[in-house]
């Protein structure tokens, strides 16, 4: 999947994967690639500026710490963080819910036909 | 290799250290720092699964992306809009004055039941000088009472009680407003939180301990006439700040200032 498809959801996405347990950018990452199986085609240098805008709007916190003998810098969920994945999540499953519709339908109508 | 030199991760952060310059010093460490976390991390990945260490690094860099990718998207997050801006203070403004219209409005309740319990006298003063034959021809005219005076009293304490509950009606409709602004916005969509609670606590700090002083000083220089037209108003301000105190150290708690 392109980047380009990814770009408008990549908010609710890095809330998602840090709403299990904190972590660091490389981790996160890691994170989307496992459980999307690399389907993501993701410029790894873009999470970050993601990250430090979720971090602005009060969605996430972040601290740093030595991991592995590096020092790196280890974003949570805040509540209000926990709040607009929710809500985002919730946005998400209507658009995929409406898309399904139409497209199930249009599976329907060429199976009839 | 020499890894913090001569190696394609070492010339990337050159570059990087380069292009931050136009960023605020901290996002710069901040960001190179990160870059160079992940970047040693995804070479080391690499390298144990087989790679030579420098094409695991050209790999690290090619996932990563460009300095000129990156740096542009770092700089439009730092950059407020002005627009943005003046929404944000615009909301936030909405915000602040829909809470302390609220809170005059509650401080108008306390003034109406000490109005009730002590009188007009406990609520308002009248100097001498504003007792006109205009004036109490006015007044007079509006009510049955005993004296000019007491006219004036009695409409001088209604228009304090009255005129904050309707302050306080205006904050209940500017925040109905304020939430409409707010619809469709995830999250916050005024300023930042810690610098709204820290105005709002200070706002009412000092109207509350302001309003304490003209209470007391009323209550030893008076005889209490009046007094209660600012200790009706104290104890709401105060415990407005002490709200706003308690949220703003929860915040600090939560999300420390960076």
């Amino acid at each position: 999947m392109s980047a380009d498809k990814v770009k408008g959801h990549l908010d609710l996405l890095l809330l998602a994967v840090l709403s299990t347990e904190p972590g660091h950018g490389y981790a996160v990452i890691t994170q989307l690639r496992e459980r999307t199986d690399g389907l993501l085609d993701l410029t790894e240098g873009a999470v970050y500026p993601a990250l430090h805008r979720l971090e602005d709007l009060g969605f996430l916190a972040s601290e740093w710490h030595p991991v592995n003998g590096r020092r790196r810098r280890l974003y949570r969920l805040t509540s209000s963080g926990h709040r607009a994945l929710a809500h985002q999540r919730a946005e998400w499953q209507s658009l995929t819910q409406a898309i399904s519709n139409v497209v199930r339908s249009s599976l329907a109508g060429t199976a009839e036909a | 290799m020499d890894r913090q030199g001569d190696s394609p991760i070492g010339f990337y952060l050159d570059d990087l250290f380069a292009a931050t310059r136009a960023l605020p010093p901290r996002d710069a460490r901040y960001l190179l720092a990160e870059t160079e976390a992940h970047l040693r991390d995804a070479a080391d990945a690499a390298t144990a699964s087989g790679a030579q260490p420098y094409e695991a690094e050209l790999a690290a860099l090619a996932a990563f992306g460009t300095v000129d990718d990156l740096v542009p998207r770092e700089r439009q997050r730092i950059r407020v809009p002005l627009r943005t801006l003046a929404g944000q203070v615009l909301r936030s403004g909405m915000l602040l004055g829909a809470t302390g219209a609220m809170a005059v409005g509650a401080s108008g309740v306390v003034a109406g039941l000490i109005y009730l319990i002590g009188g007009a006298n406990s609520v308002t003063t009248v100097p001498a000088t504003v007792l006109t034959p205009h004036n109490c021809a006015r007044w007079l005219s509006q009510q049955a009472a005993a004296s000019c005076h007491q006219a004036a009293l009695s409409d001088w304490a209604f228009e304090t009680v009255y005129s904050r509950l309707a302050l306080g009606l205006v904050g209940i409709l500017l925040l109905i407003a304020y939430r409409f602004s707010k619809r469709g916005r995830t999250g916050n969509s005024g300023l930042t939180p810690i610098v709204t609670d820290t105005a709002a606590a200070l706002a009412f700090a000092v109207a509350g301990l302001w309003t304490a002083g003209l209470g007391v000083d009323a209550m030893i220089g008076s005889g209490g006439q009046g007094a209660g037209q600012w200790l009706s108003a104290a104890p709401i301000a105060l415990a407005a700040a002490a709200v706003y105190c308690a949220r703003l150290a929860k915040r600090i708690r939560e999300e420390p200032v960076r």
